[in-house]
């Protein structure tokens, strides 16, 4: 049986479990639950997700949601097929959770309401608050020059190898990349290495296929 | 060699590390950081943490910053004995564990640490709180307690019928929002209520917060 992902592709925490699918070779099923009917807020949908919000996972009895805890799972269950998401040592690993709990608690905090109002506000057709972005803007600079400096003596966030660490990146980076934000991670040389390499793995060209942004 | 944990016992991200390692029986050394002088920002912590803040630890050769890494490292190093935080023997119980800390990280903390950073931080700043930003975030609060009143009513603990870090993680905070005028978010939810009330009898908890200090002000 094939696991069932009850989202859309286009959603930035859906991409972060078909990610880690494309990445670890799993087969998967996307049921479409639509956003802009905001079908997430309905009783079905709550069942399986009691925060309203996309993804969850149906995996046989198995349910799961939080993004960063399903690819965890799968990481976890299929460690001995496609790529080594979590790291080869317990240390490597506690490593790997640091970088990860930094895109929470660092990185995602204030990209999550850039993207929210220059990219999604717009599509809706709400007025986006751009002091707030600017202000967003500065304070992400700040976290970047510390990216830039872990990136300049380490290939990815969790030393030589990509991992979960630089995964769960990836979606708010790709769509911060769609916008004047590109600019700031292009001044910085070793983060537009690292976004480079990212963007040419071959899961991140599927995902962008399947999702309708050809690279 | 003994982990250091560096940080001090009132602040709440290092308290959620030092609940762990005593639920995990691990002997530790806790070396304090003057946030007050701002050592936390001088090089040779950055050179530890480039974000500036507690906690840090120091296992041999290891330095791990962000606090829920910590534990979790803990309680994989530690596996064997104390408290199983983490369920690890069944991949399926501890993706469990893991959904229940992300919304941790995800819809409880950000709400409860903006209402604790109003009602604690700000006035010993010299500055008043901004009653906007604690009313917005205690209805989020409050929408986030109504998922777990519902998810308690099914299981003892957030993740199951075993105390986890899923658990663990949320008491540093939610300790010192017990102490605002705004305990009746928990107190008026009965599952809630039990819930804390059995994460407050626990030998680690009962070790760990009196070093939970700051209160807001009485006035």
């Amino acid at each position: 049986m094939v696991v069932k992902l009850y989202g859309l592709v286009t959603a930035a925490c859906p991409q972060r479990v078909l990610l880690c699918f494309l990445e670890k070779e799993i087969e998967f099923e996307i049921v479409h639950v639509d956003l802009d009917t905001l079908e997430q807020k309905k009783p079905e949908h709550l069942l399986r997700q009691p925060f309203g919000q996309v993804p969850a996972i149906e995996d046989g009895d198995f349910k799961l949601f939080e993004s960063r805890a399903i690819a965890r799972y799968y990481a976890t269950k299929y460690s001995n097929q496609g790529t080594n998401l979590l790291g080869k040592s317990l240390e490597h690993r506690a490593i790997v959770d640091q970088w990860a709990d930094v895109e929470t608690h660092y990185f995602n905090v204030l990209a999550f309401p850039i993207v929210l109002n220059l990219v999604i506000k717009p599509r809706l057709g709400e007025e986006c608050d751009a002091v707030l972005v600017e202000e967003l803007k500065a304070k992400l600079g700040v976290v970047l020059d510390i990216y830039e400096n872990r990136l300049a003596s380490n290939r990815f966030l969790a030393g030589d190898e990509f991992t979960m660490a630089d995964l769960t990146h990836m979606p708010a980076m790709g769509y911060l990349m769609r916008t004047d934000v590109n600019q700031m991670v292009k001044a910085r040389v070793n983060m537009n290495r690292w976004w480079e390499e990212l963007t040419a793995r071959p899961a991140w060209k599927k995902l962008m296929k399947m999702a309708g942004f050809e690279a | 060699m003994a982990m250091k944990v560096y940080g001090n016992g009132m602040s709440v991200c290092v308290a959620r590390v030092l609940l762990c390692l005593h639920e995990k029986e691990t002997e530790f050394e806790l070396v304090p950081v003057d946030l007050f002088a701002c050592h936390h920002k001088l090089p040779s912590f950055l050179s530890m943490n480039p974000f500036g803040q507690v906690p840090v630890l120091q296992d041999d050769d290891l330095t791990l910053f962000e606090s829920r890494a910590i534990t979790a490292y803990i309680a994989e190093k530690h596996k064997d004995k104390g408290t199983d935080l983490t369920r690890h023997a069944d991949a399926k119980e501890a993706a469990i564990v893991k959904l229940w800390s992300e919304v941790e990280s995800h819809h409880f903390n950000p709400a409860i640490s903006a209402v604790i950073h109003q009602l604690i931080v700000v006035p010993l700043q010299g500055k008043t709180p901004d009653a906007a930003i604690v009313e917005e975030n205690l209805e989020k609060l409050g929408k986030v307690l109504d998922v777990y009143e519902e998810k308690l009513g099914k299981t003892k603990y957030l993740a199951g019928d075993s105390y986890t870090l899923a658990d663990l993680h949320h008491v540093p905070y939610t300790y010192y929002f017990m102490k605002t005028c705004h305990a009746g978010l928990v107190n008026d939810r009965p599952k809630v209520k039990a819930w804390w009330e059995d994460l407050c009898s626990r030998p680690a908890f009962l070790k760990v917060s009196p070093g939970l200090t700051v209160a807001p002000p009485t006035n």
